[in-house]
């Protein structure tokens, strides 16, 4: 028990004990480390440094290394000894003379100010006194006036770093004077190799794909794969696999997620439920198990479109081939297509709707995909009989943009009439404003009256948009269209859907029903005896 | 003079004039101008005095340049004019060109396009500090790291050129770094200038649409994923690609409605890359770019509401862009 509570009072996090200790050890920041080490060799260290990136790629710990560089008792140098009394002080960040202040707690004037009169002091112990100003975007613009001057003619024996992740923050007089390093995401390869070695220095057996795994839930940020890997490694330090790692992540297996490809390849939506139902048999998070199939299908969309080989895929070998054949045999569209319905299925979950049913209905339509034909193609096979079987997986192609309604033709007699004319109008009305087009594709026409139509915003847009629509420019816009096409002015009435009016509002026309009676698809009905409209995409 | 004849002035050693009025909105010749001047000689280093104009009047600067340097040799008085201060003063200085103090050598530091009321002469000399021109840029990039003993591939400058931006202060900072990147190699290379020198994200935005509009949907997906890697955070780039087509479709607009290319971008003030720019909206009917604008529309609801995934939506929102 004494040496459990030892060990937690003593234990210090993988990202912290690993931190690089030279520029040798900086992952997928060669560039700068090469010339960082380059510019201490010749001498030409500038005086400020703005460091910019994404969080967890070694924005901090470059900028530690380059303070034990300028400051090493050993002298100055690329490779500083990490044996002194300063080397150490730095690395853990406790060094008189390497001051780190993090911006986003200090951000004021007077923090500026209690900087800049410290400026003057000469270091205690060392060469220079390092100012290393973390999260630099968050001082205030006053802030970054006080420090102006200071920038602008600094002591010799002072050096700052200024490191961000916002860039285009930082004011441009004061970016003007720093030599700016943009770090870049590292790749996961890079993060698998370091992770190994860490493995490797902790006397650890763990598998290739365990750290794989970390290493692509770390998205580009060293910090979060060696954290993920840290978790891990307090769950259990021997025999860990990947299917630790996606418990962890609250992910499914891969097998899993290729037994639902499989099934979308193979047309086959019962194969597919029965899938997702052993994903959900694991106790998985829906949301997350819907975040893992979009990245999934990313990745093979990915291959479709640029081939294995490119930087882009960014996948260890192993899973690679996997992927390639799985990806073999969809079309780009198709996945273009289940993306589409996964980000709807992700946006219904995060709302509140049955994560299950949710699920259940997307993996269908994915599924079912191949069944749905565009009408235009439908209309050339009508035209074009016999007619060829459509191929195994084909998404629908996106419609043609809607003609323009005709001048001349009648206008429509009822809200029925109206309704199917509705995206005709919204089209049109797109064309002389886009974010009154925008914003009436989200409505529904509910009343039609002899000088006024009214529109109904759905209930979870808010007053706001009813407001928004208001406005005397998209108004104006719309009922500009809605003359064209009653030949007479027609006014518009925007009202919000009340919270339980779905049960007494009047029935929206049933889109099968306003399908089958647009005359193209009745030609194509036509020429197909006995066949109807069941599923509309 | 322009600024390039400052150095060579100085350089002929004809000796420093009184008075040097560095003008223009280039803040990084300003403060080169002030380094050349100081590293002249006759003490100037050491004897510099930087005045704000904001905090200071005609009679104080009158004063600090009569009165002669405590170390002797000669005083270098800047005068960092944040303002119109020597605009409104221009009588008095040309009054004290006229009868200069022969201790002191003056660098007034003025940040605005034109200088009235102020002449040049034997004892004022006024440096013009405008902003560079591209081809002025690309030789000025291939000048200094000659200076620094190195050699630049032509297209390797051009590159450096076209991704640093607008700022002389950062492009002379990324030659700096490129400089001492290279270490002993004589030469810097396209490769270098890719590997060390990110891309404005403005022109990278034009890289990707650009390669949507040719139907490459491969580059289109290399040039998205340099951006997302970056760092550049994904609403900012839908941002950006949402400006681009309004623009597009703005200009769409004005070229139907019979207006004249040049006019087009005049009107919608588009400084940077016209050509491309204009290439891009022929490469479209407008039907397709209001379709690209929804798509666009579609993927920031798509960031906003599904809790992540930024990297898928933003790649499938490129690949149908470039459909």
């Amino acid at each position: 028990m004494r040496d459990a509570m030892e060990r937690e009072k003593t234990y210090t996090v993988l990202a912290r004990r690993y931190r690089p200790v030279s520029f040798d050890e900086v992952v997928g920041q060669e560039h700068v480390a090469q010339t960082l080490r380059n510019a201490i060799a010749d001498g030409r260290v500038g005086h400020a440094y703005l460091f910019s990136g994404p969080r967890g790629v070694g924005k901090t710990s470059t900028a530690r290394l380059l303070a034990k560089a300028l400051n090493c008792a050993e002298g100055i140098s690329a490779d500083p000894c990490n044996k002194c009394e300063i080397c150490l002080a730095v690395q853990d960040g406790t060094d008189t003379d390497v001051i780190e202040m993090d911006a986003a707690s200090n951000r004021g004037v007077d923090d500026a100010r209690a900087l800049r009169e410290g400026v003057r002091y000469a270091p205690l112990r060392s060469r220079h006194k390092i100012y290393i100003i973390d999260e630099a975007h968050m001082l205030t613009r006053e802030a970054f006036n006080t420090l102006l001057k200071t920038l602008e003619e600094p002591p010799p024996h002072v050096k700052f770093i200024f490191a961000t992740t916002e860039p285009h923050k930082i004011p441009d007089t004061i970016a003007s004077r720093c030599q700016r390093f943009d770090f870049r995401r590292i790749t996961a390869a890079d993060i698998l190799k370091r992770l190994k070695q860490i493995v490797t220095r902790e006397k650890l057996h763990v598998d290739d794909a365990v750290l794989d795994a970390c290493a692509r839930a770390a998205r580009g940020s060293m910090r979060d794969g060696e954290s993920v890997l840290d978790q891990l490694l307090a769950f259990k330090e021997k025999g860990l696999t990947a299917g630790d790692v996606s418990a962890l992540l609250g992910a499914a297996a891969e097998d899993r997620i290729e037994a639902i490809v499989a099934a979308l390849k193979a047309a086959d939506p019962g194969a597919a439920l029965t899938a997702l139902d052993a994903v959900f048999a694991g106790g998985l998070d829906p949301a997350a198990f819907t975040d893992q199939m979009i990245e999934h299908v990313r990745t093979l969309m990915v291959i479709q479109a640029c081939g294995r080989t490119s930087p882009v895929v960014d996948l260890p070998d192993h899973l690679l081939e996997s992927c390639v054949k799985q990806s073999a045999g969809f079309s780009l569209e198709a996945f273009l297509y289940f993306i589409q319905i996964l980000f709807e299925a992700r946006r219904r979950i995060r709302e509140g709707a049955n994560p299950r049913i949710v699920l259940e209905v997307s993996l269908v339509k994915m599924a079912k995909a191949g069944d749905l034909v565009s009408v235009a193609e439908a209309l050339k096979g009508a035209q074009n009989a016999p007619v060829t079987p459509a191929p195994p997986i084909k998404p629908p192609s996106p419609e043609p943009p809607p003609p323009a309604p005709e001048e001349n033709a009648a206008p429509p007699s009822s809200i029925e009439e109206f309704a199917r004319a509705w995206p005709r109008l919204v089209a049109e009305v797109k064309k002389s404003s886009m974010v009154a087009g925008a914003l009436l594709a989200q409505c529904r026409p509910i009343k039609m009256g002899a000088a006024e139509i009214e529109i109904q915003v759905p209930q979870n847009l808010g007053k706001i948009q009813v407001d928004n629509l208001k406005q005397p420019k998209h108004t104006g816009a719309i009922e500009t269209v809605l003359h064209r096409i009653f030949g007479r002015r027609t006014g518009i009435r925007v009202t919000l859907e009340s919270g339980g009016a779905s049960a007494a509002e009047p029935r929206r026309p049933s889109p099968s029903s306003d399908l089958a009676a647009d005359p193209s698809v009745r030609k194509v009905l036509d020429a197909f005896p006995g066949s109807r409209v069941d599923h509309i995409e | 003079m322009e600024f390039s004849a400052l150095a060579g002035e100085i350089k002929a050693s004809r000796g420093l004039a009184p008075i040097y009025v560095l003008v223009g909105v280039e803040s990084y010749l300003r403060d080169q101008g002030v380094e050349l001047l100081k590293a002249a000689g006759e003490d100037l280093a050491r004897n510099a005095v930087r005045i704000s104009a904001s905090d200071s009047t005609w009679p104080q600067v009158a004063a600090d340049l009569y009165t002669p340097p405590f170390l002797g040799g000669r005083k270098l008085v800047i005068l960092a004019d944040e303002g119109n201060f020597v605009h409104n003063h221009a009588r008095e200085l040309m009054e004290y060109a006229a009868a200069p103090s022969p201790t002191a050598v003056l660098a007034a530091l003025v940040p605005s396009e034109k200088l009235a009321g102020i002449k040049e002469g034997t004892t004022l000399r006024i440096v013009e500090c405008r902003p560079m021109r591209p081809a002025e840029r690309v030789r000025w990039v291939q000048s200094e790291i000659q200076r620094s003993g190195k050699a630049v591939d032509r297209a390797a400058a051009e590159l450096l050129c076209r991704r640093a931006g607008d700022s002389l202060a950062e492009l002379a900072g990324h030659v700096t770094n490129l400089v001492t990147y290279v270490g002993a190699r004589p030469r810097i290379a396209v490769e270098d200038v890719e590997r060390l020198v990110v891309g404005l994200p403005e022109r990278e935005v034009y890289e990707l649409a650009l390669a949507a509009a040719r139907k490459r949907r491969k580059e289109a997906l290399e040039v998205a994923r340099t951006l997302l890697m970056s760092g550049e955070a994904p609403q900012v780039l839908l941002w950006r690609l949402g400006w681009q087509y309004r623009k597009l479709i703005e200009a769409k607009k004005l070229i139907l409605a019979g207006r004249r290319r040049f006019e087009v971008t005049s009107l919608l003030q588009i400084t940077y890359f016209p050509d491309e720019f204009l290439s891009l909206v022929d490469a479209h009917a407008l039907e397709e770019l209001l379709e690209k604008h929804g798509e666009i529309l579609a993927a920031d609801v798509a960031l906003k509401t599904t809790g992540g995934q930024e990297q898928a939506i933003m790649e499938s929102l490129v690949l149908r862009l470039a459909a």
